[in-house]
């Protein structure tokens, strides 16, 4: 009994009065109403004495009632409206079912349009370019935006086979290569859109008969790889030239015919021999330098920095070889660096010296070399100036790669190890600074660490707040 | 014209050797223009190794024109083909004999880049003018077969205007040429290396040119060759019934 009446409040919520019965209920009440019109038709009928016209009319009404539910049902069955008015008997009970099951079913499809169009949007966005193909034809089924970007597809390519736009030879022997379950090994190939993109293509089975085309762009692991082979090379060979040097020279003290001589008559080849390996030995320094720095992923150790006095010791250890080239070296208005600074001492202190010594470099005897400092609304800079030779401004971007050299034969003459200025890069990025670089050739340059002033207030702990 | 036309035949064989027809003239497209692309580099980087490979690879360039001609001749023989298949197999018969041609150009850049003389120029603004003009080239030869594999008549037209600033460009570079050996008559054998290997990208594109007009003619079913540049984008615009 509480059933039911819960059932008659649920399905009055729905405002169906019949909804809920059971399909007996209904039979029954269906038998009930046609038997008692029945019965009151014979009684009429009896009454006037015209039976059989009676029960004809009352017959075709009834019909004709039935007739009218069924249409209406109809009309809002296929036109997929909801039922407006709701429809009584047998009748209402069958358009209740219909409109429940209609519903259930457009929720259904609604959801699973929803999903569909996730995994389509999903797929748009991945990167890599997907292509499912048909299996023997290589007919294109569907692809991502990817594809059209990396293999230069467009929506009218549907239904073409795939080598008819990804032409390249090795692309075609791969692709008719016989099916398997596992995927065939990976084949490189330049980008039949931009030649300078590098992309790796796979195929994978996805069903008897479909497979699929990925092609990933690798350009960015090419290029790693090219600076990888590249600073290899480049470390060999500097690092081979003064090996080069003091090896001659105890190859020509190894000679049996110099037994004889004394240690003195060398004097001069074990000077040189000495210098080479300064030199080596500070290169390995430099290097060991930049790996320590790239590979701390911490920021900074956060001391305060006493910024004058640090300049001051700067100045004083460089002097002696500022005076031995003819070069003036002097810090402009010595009042501005007394701003503190929050970082590593020791690393600021290396990016500065590295800095002043390049300067010192490349400026001829009787020049000059200035440090000064600059606070402005964002920054607080630290510069060096000097008016050297310059750089010309095709080299300035690259100027910070490791062994970078403008001009090799140069550069060796005044023996720096090419790390310089990219050491001074990676301690200013983990000081949250900048290295801007200006050059005239001919006029000198002017290399500048902006530090950015929000970090410059008060830090006086080590829990500082980083941006 | 569209791609499924091809496909329409009661015969599903037939349809399968017109398709079968097209994918080789693609082919050997991919293949012609890799040969061009490693001739260029082989010459770019002064690769020997991979001049040589151009040069022995030009047997496959061969092979594919007499095995699509022969395709070619059967189709005619046993089919009889009418109307857009008709046009389909003349334009492949002419389309492959232009990429022949272009894969002998290609092996001719090989060559020049096998003779040493071409070491001792002023190499960098050479290769740099030589480059831009290949890219061009190259871009065009691309978009030539790929107006053949989409049927895309307004793209076969691009093909067509996009030679017409190659020309141009050759000119420019032939002028400056010239000077260059005028200045300095030592430069003289090597800027003519330059000027043959310049020409021989400059047939490459006139290749492609044609390319681009035949597809035109397979797709609208007018001969556009010989017509000014107006008369063929009128041809183009005409659509088909």
């Amino acid at each position: 009994m509480s059933a039911t009446l819960a059932s008659m409040r649920k399905s009055r919520q729905y405002g169906f009065r019949y909804s809920k019965m059971g399909l007996l209920d209904l039979l029954l009440l269906f038998l009930r109403a046609h038997a008692l019109l029945l019965l009151g038709a014979v009684v009429i009928g009896l009454g006037f004495g015209q039976l059989a016209l009676t029960l004809l009319l009352t017959l075709t009404g009834v019909l004709l009632w039935h007739l009218h539910q069924l249409n209406q049902l109809l009309n809002h069955y296929s036109t997929d409206t909801l039922p407006t008015a709701e429809l009584s008997g047998i009748w209402g009970g069958l358009q209740k079912r219909l409109f429940k099951q209609q519903r259930r079913h457009d929720k259904a499809e609604k959801n699973l349009k929803k999903q569909i169009s996730h995994y389509q949007d999903m797929i748009e966005e991945i990167p890599n370019a997907l292509v499912v193909l048909q299996n023997n034809s290589h007919a294109i089924i569907a692809f991502n935006r990817a594809a059209s970007q990396l293999l230069g597809l467009n929506s009218l390519d549907r239904g073409q086979p795939i080598d008819h736009f990804i032409r390249i030879p090795d692309f075609v022997r791969y692709l008719n290569q016989p099916h398997s379950k596992t995927p065939l090994e990976p084949l490189i190939l330049p980008s039949p859109t931009q030649q300078q993109t590098l992309l790796q293509m796979e195929i994978f089975p996805l069903s008897k008969k479909q497979r699929m085309v990925m092609a990933t762009d690798m350009s960015h692991t090419h290029r790693l790889d090219q600076m990888r082979r590249d600073f290899v090379a480049n470390v060999s060979h500097e690092l081979r030239t003064p090996l080069t040097v003091i090896q001659g020279f105890v190859e020509s003290m190894l000679e049996p015919n110099q037994a004889e001589t004394t240690l003195t008559e060398w004097h001069e080849a074990l000077d040189l021999m000495q210098q080479q390996n300064h030199r080596m030995g500070r290169l390995l320094d430099d290097l060991l330098l930049l790996a320590q720095l790239e590979n701390q992923q911490l920021p900074a150790k956060r001391d305060r920095i006493d910024l004058a006095a640090m300049i001051d010791h700067l100045i004083t250890s460089l002097l002696p070889v500022a005076e031995k080239r003819g070069i003036t070296l002097q810090i402009e208005h010595p009042s501005g660096c007394t701003v503190e600074l929050y970082g590593s001492e020791h690393e600021l202190y290396s990016a500065f010296y590295n800095l002043i010594d390049n300067a010192l470099r490349y400026t001829p005897s009787g020049g000059r070399v200035e440090l000064f400092c600059v606070q402005s609304e964002h920054h607080f800079t630290v510069t060096v100036r000097d008016n050297g030779i310059g750089i010309e401004p095709q080299h300035l971007p690259r100027l910070t790669e490791r062994f970078y050299r403008v001009d090799a034969g140069r550069s060796r003459e005044v023996g720096g190890t090419g790390l310089g200025l990219a050491i001074v890069k990676h301690i200013l990025n983990r000081h949250e600074a900048k290295l801007q670089i200006e050059s005239r050739v001919g006029q000198g340059s002017r290399f500048s660490c902006l530090f950015p002033l929000p970090t410059l207030p008060a830090a006086p702990s080590s829990t500082v707040t980083l941006r | 014209m569209k791609n499924s036309e091809f496909l329409q035949h009661i015969s599903t064989k037939y349809n399968t050797e017109l398709e079968a027809v097209r994918k080789l003239v693609l082919h050997m497209g991919g293949l012609i223009q890799q040969q061009m692309r490693e001739a260029m580099q082989a010459m770019l980087s002064n690769n020997h190794q991979l001049a040589q490979s151009v040069i022995a690879n030009d047997h496959l360039v061969n092979g594919y024109e007499v095995k699509i001609d022969h395709e070619c001749a059967k189709i005619l023989a046993i089919r009889q083909p009418t109307a857009g298949d008709l046009r389909l197999v003349v334009a492949v018969i002419k389309t492959i004999t232009d990429m022949e041609r272009i894969g002998d150009q290609a092996t001719r850049i090989a060559h020049f880049a096998l003779d040493n003389s071409l070491n001792h120029a002023p190499q960098s603004d050479f290769y740099l003018k030589l480059n831009h003009l290949f890219e061009r080239v190259s871009s065009g030869l691309d978009e030539a077969l790929e107006s053949f594999a989409r049927l895309d008549a307004e793209q076969a037209l691009e093909v067509v205007k996009l030679d017409i600033s190659v020309d141009d460009e050759y000119e420019a570079l032939m002028r400056q040429l010239s000077t260059y050996m005028m200045e300095d008559p030592r430069t003289i054998t090597q800027v003519l290396n330059v000027m043959w290997i310049a020409r021989a990208l400059e047939r490459i594109g006139d290749h492609s040119k044609n390319i681009g007009e035949y597809v035109i003619y397979l797709i609208k079913g007018k001969d556009v060759r010989h017509i000014s540049l107006d008369e063929k984008e009128q041809a183009v615009r005409v659509p088909v019934l």
